[in-house]
């Protein structure tokens, strides 16, 4: 069989129709589908070999996290509330009222002695003496060996490596044997690369920082520990939609490969994050709201870019992480020497941004130094009597302004550059 | 010399331990990256400086924001751009 090496006209127009496709599965945020999601996962798990699994769904991954680290007593008291009246429901509603408000409050020491307590509270008011003994005794054992003690037996590095890896190849394989290479990297920079940049770069990697971020900086203090997962499910169509393609648009015959690669399919279609462990899977939400800009960064002024529904999310401006406060801030509102404080060159382009370059350097710059091209160096006011010099400059790729500070003694904007780059040399390619 | 944003491209003899990655710089703020997406080359750390090399008749360096720039075949050092804080008193390489 020769290689393709030409697409038809359909091929073509499917570049571009299926990468949008892709792009909007990436970027929805329709609730959940969780006939799909289960159905989907059940089926991985059978070809993995693995017991059915139970679901506990989460609104948001950070929820998850909180979740995943305290199971253990959660299970106790889930099989508790098994066992008498109609607490199941309330039991979780209290759970995450109380989990989530402290969270939401920046993560107070005694937030897991908290939980413990409202919960264990609860159970005391709803549940006599002699019931708690009797199911202690009797679930905390056989549940706990079953859920909870397997909790750590975290399998996504058996799914990833037992299926993805697998599959990926012989679909590998099979697209380097049929088809020349012009074509594969021409379907790679179209649909795999460009959706990878705008769901894994914008969207993945943004949420996976911040849940880290929190978890590493805030709820470890309490010695939660940060869970993994390679189950992005709705985040992972960048590779899913590349590989999809080729046997979408017929360029590869369907066969088993691609009937498990639609299981992947099915998920990033049906839900957002998922942890997966023996027995139970995690499944979190999608995100309700998501807002980009026309490149198709996270951005929103005046809210979040990107919102679960029990209130986490992202504070970003064009891409750009930045604090609540900025975001909440009206532009006229704040205080243009913020920016000569805060370290981050991205963070303080942002800031240039929202507040206007000629209100920072109205408020800021009381004399000009020199001038060269897009480049002015200024001395602004420190705001504590003294004046120091900051190089303004242009972004020559997308004509935004930075302001960075340079060596007290610097005068010009050449000795700026020099002391700025490193060297003399002046750039022969500048973006 | 090239720049791509706060990247800084100049000839050098390459010197260091081999990196089994291509990225120059990777943004805190916003998870961006400079990184080398096509051609043969290679990374070299001396001492917290990089060193690349570019193997085939130009390498592509990429990132979010920047335009895409071609880096020649050569041995480049790589420094970043620094800024005075003038509150600390003190220079470090720019932070994005």
């Amino acid at each position: 069989m020769s290689k393709i090496d030409k697409l038809t006209p359909k091929q073509e127009k499917g570049l571009t129709e299926w990468r949008e496709h892709c792009l909007n599965i990436g970027r929805d945020t329709s609730p959940i589908n969780k006939d799909l999601t289960e159905k989907s996962w059940k089926k991985f798990y059978q070809i993995l070999g693995k017991k059915e699994p139970v679901f506990w769904y989460c609104q948001s991954p950070l929820q998850a996290q909180i979740v995943i680290n305290i199971f253990p007593e959660i299970v106790k008291i889930f099989e508790i509330t098994d066992k008498g009246a109609n607490i199941r429901a309330n039991i979780w509603a209290n759970i995450r009222a109380n989990i989530w408000d402290n969270i939401r409050a920046n993560i107070r020491a005694n937030i897991r002695a908290n939980i413990w307590a409202n919960i264990g509270d609860n159970i005391r008011a709803n549940i006599g003496a002699n019931i708690r003994a009797n199911i202690e005794a009797n679930i905390r054992a056989n549940i706990g060996a079953n859920i909870g003690d397997n909790i750590g037996d975290n399998i996504w590095a058996n799914i990833g490596d037992n299926i993805g890896d697998n599959i990926r190849a012989n679909i590998g394989d099979n697209i380097r044997a049929n088809i020349w290479d012009n074509i594969w990297a021409n379907i790679g920079d179209n649909i795999g690369d460009n959706i990878r940049a705008n769901i894994g770069d914008n969207i993945r990697a943004n949420i996976w920082a911040n849940i880290e971020a929190n978890i590493r900086d805030n709820i470890k203090k309490m010695k939660l520990n940060y869970i993994d997962t390679y189950s992005w499910c709705q985040h992972d169509i960048g590779w899913i939609a590349y590989y999809k393609y080729f046997e979408k648009y017929g360029l590869l015959p369907n066969d088993k490969n691609f009937d498990i690669f639609d299981i992947w399919h099915d998920l990033a279609c049906s839900c957002g994050w998922c942890y997966t462990f023996e027995n139970i899977i995690f499944v979190c939400e999608k995100p309700c709201k998501l807002y980009l800009n026309n490149q198709g960064q996270l951005h929103k002024d005046g809210a979040m870019a990107l919102e679960y529904s029990d209130g986490y999310g992202l504070w970003m401006l064009n891409g750009v992480k930045v604090t609540q406060e900025l975001i909440e801030t009206k532009a006229e509102d704040l205080d243009p020497s913020i920016i000569l404080k805060e370290q981050n060159a991205e963070v303080r382009r942002e800031i240039v941004r929202k507040i206007g370059i000629e209100r920072v350097c109205q408020k800021l710059k009381t004399k000009t130094l020199d001038i060269d091209g897009e480049y002015e160096l200024m001395l602004l006011d420190l705001g504590d009597e003294r004046q120091r010099p900051y190089l303004k400059m242009r972004n020559p790729s997308i004509q935004t302004y930075h302001i960075e500070g340079v060596e007290p003694n610097i005068k010009t904007v050449d000795e700026a550059l020099n002391w700025r780059n490193g060297t003399t040399e002046r750039p022969e390619v500048l973006t | 010399m090239i720049q791509q944003g706060d990247v800084v491209i100049l000839a050098g003899k390459v010197k260091g331990k081999k990196l089994n990655h291509l990225t120059l710089a990777l943004g805190e703020a916003t998870g961006h990256h400079h990184t080398i997406t096509k051609g043969d080359a290679e990374l070299y750390e001396n001492n917290g400086v990089l060193f690349l090399k570019v193997n085939s008749d130009k390498a592509t360096l990429t990132h979010q924001e920047h335009k895409t720039v071609e880096i020649p075949q050569g041995e480049y050092k790589i420094n970043i751009v620094k800024e005075f804080d003038h509150f600390s008193e003190e220079a470090r390489n720019v932070q994005d």
